[in-house]
């Protein structure tokens, strides 16, 4: 079953703080919207853990957005 | 006399004193104007006693208050503690008992002012609006006649156990840096210079401070926490022409613009230079960077111990995922467990001599052996390898790490984690996460506590309370117990390893 940009949100939840995250425009890029340095790395972490993937240095360059992340965690599945 | 505040200020300033030093906050100051405050600053600082030798601890953001407060110690010959201003009390408290400051100068509502209030350290609250009124009138301090060998700065870093190590630079290192580094770089006078690392750091200090004062360029200051945001904008507004920063940056900008767009590009317009150091960068961060912006990024390998880069590259000799050649006048090995020098080829800690390698540490005689061969060679701590001259880094050899260019103690963090009532042990170690470098805390629980994210949370918020902000625990993994030692050791290497595999 695919991931959906809920079941990333949720998994963000301890990431970044929640008004930023009820904020954020899955398609632009999160840097853009406020997130941190630190935030972009819980997120990242976040994703590893919950979604079972691995995210490398290359990888890591294109995750933009919040449609990235779910389209990058759907095909790596 | 070899005074380096009396050859910026009164030799170089004079010979072009309308152009522009610095500017911060949207605010211009002139090299006449430079001159001015920092000689009134040493002039304050000595009419309040405290003679040539006498320390001064700073904590100020970058600014034109830092810029006044440090070229005015200098100058007076006095010693001053640049400090990077996102430590926590504690750090500052243990910062003021080993450097014994007759002074503390910190912005409004700082945490370095409750750390001097709690041992009694006088303190003088500044920055850019109270400089101008605080120094009106104040006569102009007589430049100190120092000698090459004299202590003029402490720099203070961070040891595995989190104490401060307090890193002495002497007058003929700021001289010698700034010969270095403007033979790297090649600054220009119509240059204007932005850099991340701030001036608490040596990094900072010689690229906002040495670099472009000596050559009458213009730095721009930013008092904040470097962000992407801020960086753009000034980059932009402020018309950089060399930008000096670290690989998380350059990470973030990537993640920031589509840098393929060509409206984009518009922050790039007038940068000639882009450097970055504080870390390793990763070869994608620098072929992402070259791909999108046509610009190669400088590299720059060195430690506050050597207070300058002693590798280095630039184009069009730079080969990606090395730090590069070693910089005149250094002489760098790779030695072996028994300090012998090693093949080309064959990896071990590096090793440098040069001019401004630090004596050693401030009161700290047996951290000082630790760090020298018998032959005065300074070691490392830093695993590297050479091929054909070319040199690359691989890691620590103890457990300290760096998180966005900033070094974290696993101790630091572990005992702020032990504090927290559910914690029975903890060790930490560092990871990374895509092109992020990151915190990462193994967690052992009390009996009967059950682990999840809440608790993680929870865990992350404690320690983020009691300490800077870039040492919390990004990744917090719960154990059912740690690898140890037969003496009791937590092996944060086995965890390292796991965690990596994994």
């Amino acid at each position: 079953m695919s991931a959906t940009l809920e079941d990333l949100k949720k998994t963000f939840a301890f990431a970044i703080p929640a008004d930023v995250l009820a904020k954020i425009d899955p398609a632009k890029p999160l840097v853009a919207q406020g997130v941190d340095s630190l935030a972009m790395t819980a997120m990242a972490v976040a994703v590893q853990n919950a979604f079972s993937v691995k995210i490398s240095v290359q990888d890591g360059l294109k995750l933009k957005t919040l449609n990235d992340v779910l389209a990058f965690i759907n095909k790596a599945r | 006399m070899m005074n380096f505040a009396a050859r910026l200020l009164l030799e170089n300033a004079p010979l072009w004193p309308e152009r522009i030093a610095a500017r911060c906050a949207g605010r211009s100051l002139t090299y006449a104007e430079l001159v001015r405050l920092s000689s009134a600053m040493g002039g304050l600082l000595r009419s309040r006693g405290i003679e040539p030798g006498g320390k001064v601890l700073i904590a100020l953001p970058d600014s034109f208050s830092f810029l006044a407060s440090f070229l005015g110690c200098m100058l007076g010959g006095l010693v001053s503690a640049p400090l990077n201003n996102r430590l926590r009390r504690q750090d500052y408290a243990e910062c003021i008992v080993d450097t014994a400051p007759a002074l503390v100068i910190a912005s409004p509502g700082h945490e370095a002012l409750d750390a001097a209030a709690d041992v009694g350290v006088p303190a003088l609250v500044l920055d850019d609006q109270t400089l101008e009124p605080l120094l009106r009138g104040v006569p102009p301090v007589q430049a100190h006649s120092s000698l090459a060998d004299d202590v003029c700065v402490f720099f203070v870093t961070s040891g595995t156990t989190g104490h401060p190590k307090v890193v002495p630079h002497r007058q003929e290192d700021f001289f010698a840096v700034g010969k270095v580094m403007d033979d790297f770089f090649g600054i220009q006078q119509d240059d204007i210079l932005l850099c991340s690392a701030k001036m608490g750091h040596a990094y900072g200090m010689f690229s906002s401070l040495i670099m472009p004062l000596q050559v009458g360029a213009t730095v721009v200051l930013d008092p904040d926490k470097p962000t992407p945001e801020n960086t753009l904008r000034l980059l932009r507004s402020e018309k950089v022409t060399v930008f000096l920063s670290v690989p998380v940056m350059y990470t973030m900008l990537l993640l920031t613009l589509d840098l393929a767009d060509g409206v984009a590009l518009g922050f790039l317009e007038h940068v000639r230079l882009c450097f970055a150091a504080g870390e390793v960068l990763p070869e994608a961060v620098f072929k992402d960077w070259r791909d999108k912006t046509g610009m190669d990024i400088w590299q720059g390998y060195g430690s506050t111990e050597t207070m300058t880069f002693i590798i280095g590259c630039r184009p069009p000799h730079i080969v990606p995922g090395t730090a590069g050649r070693v910089l005149e006048p250094y002489s760098v090995a790779i030695l072996d467990e028994d300090h012998r020098p090693l093949p080309s080829g064959a990896p071990g800690q590096i090793a440098v001599r040069g001019i401004t390698v630090t004596r050693g540490y401030h009161n700290a005689p047996e951290w000082t052996r630790s760090i020298f061969t018998a032959d005065g060679m300074l070691l490392t701590g830093d695993m590297g390898v050479e091929r054909d001259g070319l040199f690359t880094v691989l890691g620590r050899m103890d457990d300290m790490f760096k998180v966005g260019g900033l070094w974290v103690s696993p101790m630091r963090v572990e005992n702020a984690l032990l504090t927290h009532p559910a914690v029975a042990q903890a060790a930490v170690t560092g990871g990374d996460v895509g092109a992020f470098t990151l915190v990462r805390a193994h967690v052992v629980l009390k009996p009967g506590l059950e682990a999840g994210p809440a608790l993680a949370e929870d865990l992350r918020l404690h320690a983020l309370a009691l300490l800077p902000d870039y040492m919390a625990p990004t990744d917090i993994i719960f154990h059912g117990s740690l690898p140890m030692t037969p003496s009791g050791k937590i092996q944060r290497f086995i965890l390292r390893q796991e965690a990596n595999n994994g």
